[in-house]
């Protein structure tokens, strides 16, 4: 080794300085990791052993009695459910049409920039911002009230930014040489981006949609001032007219119960605490499932 | 000449791709597309069908005729090019559903076909890619993305091959796959040279002189001899293409 000016014994030195340096790194990433998942235990620990005490039958399927000191749940539960299942609806079609007007239409110049930039930031703001503007817009201006569909529009205003931006990666990370098969075999556009591209983008799409409508299930702030009653004991009676009425709800019930102090015992609060985790985890889940179905016919 | 250019000189953003190029191919022959990387031979093909047209900074000079169709010409009917001209690409790019839909999709948007007529279609382009008897008992719910990568470059074939088109691009349509199977794609070649015009651009020299009737020799973006492919492999008429088929350079 005559053209590396260094010695034997000074290169064994390096080497186990950069051995040492490694090591060190990959103990304080292992370490990381560690209090990531602490916290996760204690956070998820704490809510189990303090809500499954609640979780009965009975607390998740009847509604508040007794001003709150007893009974369940159900019609924040519904509520939750309503809000989401809505702004579903609303959300998927506009965010997903608009997320792939990005990706394959637009042009690249200053409109289509600007829009994507707006896009961004929308996605990043605060949700107490997208509350105040329900409440300025469809709550007042349009008179809607506090009400379901109020929520639902501004739960829906909420959500569009981040599906677009979900659907616009999911297609940019499409083969371009599946997309170039579609093309080549004479497909026009629409038919390419539908037929050939949409397939393959599927599983990020609903990726999108599920973080998203899992999102939606634990925000408080957007229908804090536009959809919201802290608690419900009506029975379920779904109409045209309770798109008018205000819902009850799980995140506002938890923050409103709590900053109330003392009405609804500790162990109630706990158990919605517990349900709203479940729900999240279940619409988690089940897209987990239909995700790797869709994925599952992709497996390149 | 049922592809034929003149003077067809392409740039992306600045950097001149091609220049001058005069080419012909002959109806129901093979023409082989050699030369060293980044000489211009894919860019050339992708030409023929416009596949270029997404490549930021891409212009293009001269004149086209692709079965009687200047591709670049204002209001021409790029679908109807793209029906007539086929292509065949360097990586598989079967798409995420079955087998039957692979090849359905195309024909059922194109010319509204269904029923036994398309699975007439499909059963006769699964034949002529010489897959249909490995997949005949399954092909209707397997998904194409399971076939070996030899499989869906046949798949892809015969759902280019549905469409039924008159010339054939393939841009090194073995360069992915394993000797074995790249050894069937080139006899499916060779036979389907009957009945369709073949255009293939490749860097395997074998393949060239196997494959095709008329060999065109490009080389930092011109094209330096166009020929008869066995004189040509025998006795080339150029120094350079003497120099690259002995490989001294590539």
């Amino acid at each position: 080794m005559q053209s590396v000016m260094i010695s034997e014994s000074e290169l064994l030195l390096r080497d186990r300085r950069r051995q040492g340096r490694s090591n060190t790194l990959a103990s304080l990433a292992i370490g990381s990791a560690g209090v990531l998942v602490l916290i996760i235990v204690i956070i998820v620990g704490t809510v189990l052993w303090k809500g499954i005490p609640a979780m009965t039958w009975e607390f998740l399927s009847t509604g508040p009695q007794e001003g709150m000191s007893k009974g369940g749940i159900w019609p924040m539960i519904r509520g939750s459910i309503l809000l989401m299942a809505g702004t579903l609806v609303l959300t998927l079609p506009i965010g997903v049409l608009a997320g792939i007007w990005l990706a394959e239409y637009a042009t690249d110049n200053r409109l289509t920039r600007a829009i994507r930039a707006s896009v961004s930031s929308l996605a990043g703001t605060p949700s107490i911002i997208f509350g105040l503007f329900g409440l300025a817009i469809f709550v007042l201006k349009f008179n809607l009230g506090t009400s379901l569909l109020a929520g639902w529009l501004t739960l829906a205003i909420y959500s569009i930014p981040m599906v677009v931006l979900t659907t616009e990666q999911a297609f940019k990370e499409v083969p371009q040489t599946v997309e170039e098969g579609g093309i080549a075999l004479g497909l026009s556009k629409w038919q390419t981006t539908w037929k050939v591209m949409f397939p393959n983008a599927l599983p990020g799409i609903l990726t999108g949609l599920v973080l998203t409508v899992a999102r939606v299930a634990g925000e408080a702030p957007p229908i804090l001032l536009t959809a919201a009653i802290y608690y419900s004991t009506e029975k379920l009676s779904l109409g045209w007219d309770s798109l008018k009425r205000p819902v009850a709800n799980l995140p506002y019930h938890l923050a409103e119960g709590y900053r109330q102090g003392g009405v609804i015992p500790e162990k109630i609060i706990w158990g919605t605490c517990l349900s709203l985790m479940l729900l999240v985890l279940i619409i988690n889940l089940a897209a987990t499932l239909i995700r790797a179905r869709a994925r599952a016919k992709l497996n390149w | 000449m049922i592809v034929e250019t003149k003077a067809v000189e392409l740039y992306y953003g600045k950097k001149q791709v091609l220049r001058d190029i005069c080419f012909a191919a002959l109806e129901k022959k093979v023409t082989a597309l050699i030369g060293p990387s980044g000489c211009g031979k894919s860019s050339f093909l992708r030409c023929l069908n416009r596949m270029n047209d997404r490549i930021p900074g891409f212009r293009m000079n001269g004149e086209i005729k692709v079965n009687g169709i200047n591709p670049y010409a204002k209001g021409t009917d790029l679908l109807k090019l793209r029906r007539e001209v086929g292509m065949l690409f360097q990586k598989p790019n079967p798409f995420a559903s079955t087998i039957y839909e692979n090849i359905a999709l195309a024909p059922r948007l194109h010319y509204g076909l269904k029923g036994e007529k398309l699975d007439e279609v499909i059963e006769d382009s699964l034949r002529k890619a010489a897959l249909w008897h490995e997949v005949k008992d399954e092909y209707r719910k397997k998904s194409a993305l399971e076939l070996s990568g030899g499989q869906q470059q046949r798949l892809c074939l015969a759902r280019m091959l549905a469409v039924q088109p008159q010339i054939l691009l393939m841009d090194e349509p073995c360069s992915a796959l394993d000797p074995i199977a790249s050894a069937k794609v080139e006899e499916l070649i060779v036979e389907l040279a009957r009945d369709y015009t073949v255009l293939i651009v490749t860097h395997n020299l074998q393949q060239a002189h196997r494959v095709s009737d008329v060999t065109a020799f490009f080389m930092l973006g011109e094209l330096i001899e166009l020929g008869p492919t066995n004189p040509m492999f025998e006795g080339p008429d150029q120094k350079m293409t003497q120099d690259y088929l002995q490989g001294r350079f590539g």
